[in-house]
């Protein structure tokens, strides 16, 4: 059985590498990634999960890091928008003018990513489920829904 | 951020969790179980919840466990909302599943929490209890088995100490036909106004809600008044929201008024559906 | 507001910095200094561009090649100020309050369903006269991004207040705005009146597309039910309410 009683150094998986953070059982995913790892693409919103502005992806899958605790990251695959190196979708949302103020695009950009991995052909209905999980404030979602389709297409690569 | 410290513990067998609880219990320091996490660290941000433990359940292999046993088919508790929207193995369970919350917040919330939530709606009890499902409690002479309906009423009864490891469902309910109505104030993502959700069995319609009330059920009165073949569809609808009236409530996300206006719609489009089949 | 104010601002500083630079460079260059044309980061005599000297021996002043320096870092200088404004008068609302009108005219199109009185939105647009577009994909994106933001103001957004005026929905969860799947088809255009006391005849655009859009959806949903609304947010048991008590009102 595996546990933490108190603030000890771990060591996480975050984009690939190995890294060693000082870890409390209370502390949440985002903050630590943000405060001690310095990936401050992942970004604080309404710290409830209603605005997926600090979406990470665990083992491929988008999940939101203020409602995580860092500790259930251990043995996990965390991906930060710093981790997409160039991804289609970063060069999508570029081209299809994706975004105004940035706020919520690292959010997005993983949840985009995760989706056109995971779900390389999926029905609008299925792409308009897992978008809805971001909360954009500054655009009209359609430039951000055409980014997405432009990946899926194949249009880009 | 949280604002309390407490102690993280991940046993691999249920053995294990329902001993360190009890430990954990006897020295005061208040232990939880902890599934998604999603409503305990949202509460506990806010100061409306604390604990000094927290067990860790997703490891545990009855609790990820996803698989045809014969008898039925078993879904531990640690899954989450994801993981059953993916399976898609008995539409109604996958099509509630996919309609709390929203997608990423389902790719952490596991079935076992939203049974066991503290917040009122807990919509996946709703296909359970339509279902006949037979749900595994972990306790300290280890797994018992109960039918939904004798541990779920209003919410799930889970001794303390006790957890839900998962749940057995009948397959001969998977390709029954069902319908699935969640209505909201206005957004798609949204706390229910009502859901109203249902299959038939045999010619029998069944029904079960969330939202409506202050929790999830099924009424027997509800499933007779509506399978009574004399009386219209019309009259079936008034008299289901006659007697719902005294339970029905009010919130943010409508007037107990609005809710019955609603409810009678939803069960005419219901009704309409469900006839020739 | 910044276009028009800080562009004005910066092109008068820009023009400042342009004597500057020509008045430097025809004491170096040895001629009057509206032979010198300026271009190019550099200073040039036009009828002789191989007279030239570059921004970053001017700059910072200039030094002769015995060694003497003259003058010393250029800093341009500009501000603007709106001209002519006067307050309105209390009874007939004559007066000067800004320096310009930009106008637009907003519309929505819905689906309603009479039985339900759910919606859907299906169509929204926007059409700005803010003069000249000098980014026209950043103007058609906020325009655009404005649109959204209108219509989840009218149809969803709203803050509800306990008997001790506290905010009951502090989350977003509660609070609820525009999601994607949820939006209309956009169309948007501009129509391009020139603003003449502006930096290249642009008005600026930013939050214009929300304005009117809350009304237009009224509006349509007025249309749809039949009965006036106007009450916001515009959700279906607010339709439903209204509509029932007008026809309530009006069997009487």
């Amino acid at each position: 059985m595996y546990s933490l009683k108190e603030k000890s150094v771990i060591q996480l998986n975050i984009n690939g590498e190995i890294r060693d953070v000082v870890l409390s059982p209370s502390d949440i995913l985002m903050e630590t990634l943000r405060g001690q790892l310095g990936l401050t693409g992942v970004k604080p919103g309404c710290e409830n999960g209603d605005c997926g502005a600090c979406t990470v992806l665990v083992d491929g899958w988008p999940v939101k890091s203020c409602l995580m605790l860092t500790v259930e990251a251990i043995g996990k695959q965390i991906t930060t928008v710093e981790g997409l190196k160039n991804a289609p979708i970063q060069k999508a949302f570029i081209e299809k003018f994706g975004f105004q103020c940035g706020y919520c695009t690292s959010g997005f950009l993983m949840a985009c990513h995760a989706l056109a991995t995971i779900h390389p052909d999926p029905p609008d209905i299925l792409i308009d489920d897992w978008l809805q999980s971001n909360i954009c404030r500054c655009t009209s979602y359609e430039e951000i829904g055409n980014a997405i389709r432009a990946v899926l297409s194949g249009e880009i690569s | 951020m949280i604002p309390f410290d407490f102690e993280y513990y991940r046993p691999d067998t249920a053995e294990e969790a329902v001993s360190v609880f009890a430990e954990l219990e006897a020295e005061g320091k208040e232990p939880v179980y902890y599934g998604g996490g999603s409503e305990l660290i949202s509460m506990a941000r806010v100061g409306s919840r604390s604990f000094g433990a927290v067990i860790d359940l997703k490891n545990i292999s009855e609790c990820k466990a996803m698989e045809d046993r014969g008898n039925g088919f078993y879904l531990g508790a640690g899954l989450t909302l994801s993981d059953l929207v993916e399976w898609n193995g008995f539409p109604l369970l996958s099509k509630t599943a996919g309609r709390i919350a929203d997608h990423t917040m389902q790719c952490k919330i596991t079935l076992g929490g939203n049974l066991a939530a503290t917040i009122i709606y807990r919509e996946t009890a709703l296909p359970l209890l339509l279902s006949d499902a037979k749900l595994t409690f972990a306790g300290a002479d280890g797994f018992k088995e109960y039918d939904m309906d004798t541990v779920f009423r209003e919410r799930l009864l889970l001794p303390r100490g006790e957890f839900l490891a998962g749940v057995m469902l009948d397959k001969g309910f998977f390709s029954l036909p069902y319908f699935h109505e969640k209505k909201t104030k206005n957004e798609k993502i949204d706390y229910p106004l009502i859901t109203a959700e249902g299959l038939k069995k045999a010619g029998v319609l069944r029904i079960a809600f969330s939202g409506l009330a202050a929790y999830p059920f099924r009424d027997d009165k509800v499933e007779k008044t509506l399978n009574a073949s004399y009386l219209s569809p019309e009259r079936k609808a008034d008299k289901v929201v006659k007697h719902l009236s005294s339970v029905i409530q009010s919130d943010l996300s409508g007037s107990a008024e609005y809710r019955k206006f609603v409810l009678k719609e939803t069960i005419l489009n219901i009704l309409d559906t469900m006839k020739g089949v | 507001m910044t276009t028009y104010l800080a562009g004005n601002a910066v092109l008068r500083a820009a023009e400042d910095i342009t004597r500057q630079l020509k008045s430097l460079a025809a004491v170096a260059l040895r001629c009057p200094p509206e032979n010198l044309e300026v271009a190019d980061e550099m200073v040039y005599v036009k009828s002789d561009p191989t007279q030239y000297l570059k921004f970053k021996d001017l700059v910072h002043g200039y030094k002769y090649q015995n060694g003497n320096a003259v003058e010393g870092q250029i800093l341009g200088r500009g501000s603007f100020i709106m001209s002519g404004l006067t307050p309105m008068d209390q009874e007939t609302g004559i007066g000067k309050a800004g320096p310009y009108w930009t106008v637009g005219a907003q519309a929505v199109e819905v689906e309603f369903d009479k039985q339900e009185y759910t919606y859907r939105l299906i169509r929204a647009a926007t059409v700005m006269d803010a003069g000249r577009e000098l980014n026209p994909a950043m103007a058609d994106a906020v325009v655009k991004g404005g649109i959204c933001m209108g219509l989840g103001l009218g149809s969803r957004e709203c803050f509800h207040y306990d008997q001790n005026g506290r905010v009951v929905d502090t989350s977003l969860r509660t609070y609820k705005v525009m999601h994607f799947g949820e939006t209309p088809e956009y169309l948007v255009g501009f129509v391009e009146t020139p603003q003449l006391d502006s930096p290249y005849a642009a008005r600026g655009i930013a939050e214009h597309g929300i304005i009117g859009m809350s009304a237009a959806l009224g509006n349509a949903l007025s249309l749809a039910a039949g009965v006036e609304l106007d009450e916001l947010p515009l959700v279906p048991e607010t339709i439903w309410r209204i509509k029932t008590q007008a026809s309530a009102e009006k069997k009487e």
